[in-house]
């Protein structure tokens, strides 16, 4: 028989969390990151989804494959931090995205398609946004981002493949006169 | 300006992604920063406690008793039932609650109503001496009230169910009928919709006796009629007359159906005496309609067997060979 109980958390964190944390805490901020683009955004992702698994909402998930679980909650909730933003229009340039955008200073131009790409991965699907990050962000290989979040091989292949036509969708349809 | 292809732009963006991304030291500042109001959080914690009970040994011994005692007791209803089914020959239901069948005759516990079942249907019901009162069940709930003696037949057809009473005596309370419930004897024909009524067939002739509601009679030449509660039919004028009361008065419950007239009598009939006309040809009223019906309590006398004479209560209907009477 067993009982819910609901107490005020003064204890300490258990080990059992702590380990966790700290061997996820990076995956799960940089996945935040890539998507926020920005670090106050990132840090508010990360402690929101531990928060959430102190309160235990989702814990028979993270039990069976914890890492994958968190990558993907990450994921999930910057793209929901990102769309529940204000929507404005990027303020990126074609000449910003054109390698020989000589004159603007390397530090604008990054900011600017950083910008960009963080914006067009909210865009994507879930899924999508995860796979590309793993594998162009973190530099996974497939296998090991298969093996990471639980599919086959060729299903991370084929969504990349989907994420990258989106993206680049997306770039044509935003510059498509300065291509 | 150099045009480049949406694949460089992307490649590039991703570039920058990389470059764009936090460092190692940053992401510890980060992860410790947060790691410290996790440990401070004062969060409301729902917990499942994980603790299993430890089962004293043994303890698997009255469960499985538990469900032993439980298959037993099933196993054994099963086996009775199946036993009884096959002993008695007829499958036993229990006869509709008073409540659901607002028409419900209760029967005395000593005749228990026999359900009639598909096989039987079509094959002939014979009833044995001393067997007075022995009830027969429709599906629909009406009930077959059958006299020592009587043979009878049971039929599903398209309009719905037809008795075929070769000989005897019944009483049949009939529940609401979505089609039509026909009592047949060599002589007549009775249909109901929802009623209690006795049929008695012999060799020269049939007698209807209606204890509630309205039947329609129809002889063999084809004349109908119309019967009313308190009301009596008699295919031939030779058959012998008898009071509803004596009508009955083999059915063990014969007390119970009388009562069912218990309402009739202060009225005095409807329209007693009244125009005359329709009643006793062919093509009379439908049920239900004003009729000229003469009421008749059970202990009205029944007798003269000149059909042309006024029969309290009693009608009298020719053979296909014989003219359409008239009653009044």
């Amino acid at each position: 028989v067993t009982t819910t109980t609901r107490w005020l958390m003064t204890q300490p964190l258990t080990d059992d969390f702590e380990r966790m944390f700290l061997e996820n805490y990076d995956l799960v901020y940089r996945a935040a990151f890539s998507i926020t683009g920005n670090a106050p955004d990132a840090e508010d992702v990360l402690q929101t989804l531990f928060l959430r698994l102190l309160k235990r909402e989702n814990p028979v998930q993270v039990e069976k494959n914890p890492r994958a679980y968190l990558y993907r909650s990450a994921v999930n909730g910057a793209i929901d931090l990102v769309r529940a933003r204000p929507q404005a229009e990027s303020v990126v340039s074609p000449e910003v995205l054109s390698a020989n955008a000589g004159e603007e200073p390397r530090d604008k131009r990054s900011a600017e398609i950083w910008e960009w790409l963080n914006g067009a991965l909210a865009k994507l699907h879930p899924k999508e946004a995860e796979v590309f990050l793993l594998r162009h962000i973190e530099g996974y290989t497939n296998m090991e981002i298969a093996r990471l979040i639980g599919v086959t091989r060729g299903t991370v292949a084929v969504t990349l493949f989907r994420a990258r036509v989106r993206l680049k969708k997306s770039i044509r349809r935003r510059f498509g006169d300065a291509l | 300006m150099k045009r480049n292809s949406a694949a460089e732009i992307l490649e590039r963006a991703i570039l920058e992604g990389r470059k764009a991304m936090p460092s190692p030291r940053e992401v510890d500042d980060v992860g410790m920063r947060v790691l410290d109001r996790l440990r401070e959080a004062d969060v409301h914690v729902d917990v499942e406690p994980r603790v299993k009970r430890a089962r004293p040994p043994g303890w698997w011994i009255p469960v499985f008793a538990s469900t032993l005692i439980v298959v037993l007791f099933v196993a054994l209803q099963i086996f009775f039932f199946v036993l009884l089914d096959r002993s008695e020959g007829v499958h036993l239901k229990m006869p509709p609650r008073a409540a659901e069948s607002p028409r419900a005759i209760p029967v005395k516990p000593a005749a228990p109503a026999v359900a009639v079942r598909p096989k039987d249907r079509g094959q002939t019901i014979r009833i044995a001496n001393a067997a007075n009162g022995q009830t027969l069940m429709l599906t629909d709930g009406s009930r077959i009230e059958l006299r020592e003696g009587s043979e009878l037949t049971i039929e599903d057809r398209p309009d719905g169910t037809r008795i075929n009473l070769a000989a005897g005596s019944v009483i049949v309370a009939a529940v609401k009928q979505r089609g039509s419930l026909v009592v047949q004897t060599n002589a007549c024909t009775v249909s109901v919709v929802g009623t209690v009524f006795a049929v008695t067939a012999s060799a020269i002739g049939s007698r209807v006796a209606v204890l509630e509601g309205v039947v329609n009679v129809e002889a063999r030449g084809g004349s109908s009629q119309i019967l009313f509660a308190g009301e009596q039919f008699a295919t031939r004028s030779e058959l012998r007359r008898l009071t509803l009361q004596d009508e009955i008065a083999w059915s063990p419950n014969a007390a119970t159906y009388l009562a069912l007239l218990q309402p009739v009598r202060p009225q005095g009939g409807r329209g007693g005496g009244g125009g005359g006309g329709g009643r006793g040809g062919r093509g009379g009223p439908a049920p239900g309609a004003p009729t000229q019906a003469i009421p008749q309590t059970p202990q009205a006398p029944v007798g003269d067997p000149d059909v042309n004479e006024t029969l309290r209560g009693t009608v009298t209907l020719p053979n296909s060979n014989q003219g359409v009477p008239d009653v009044q």
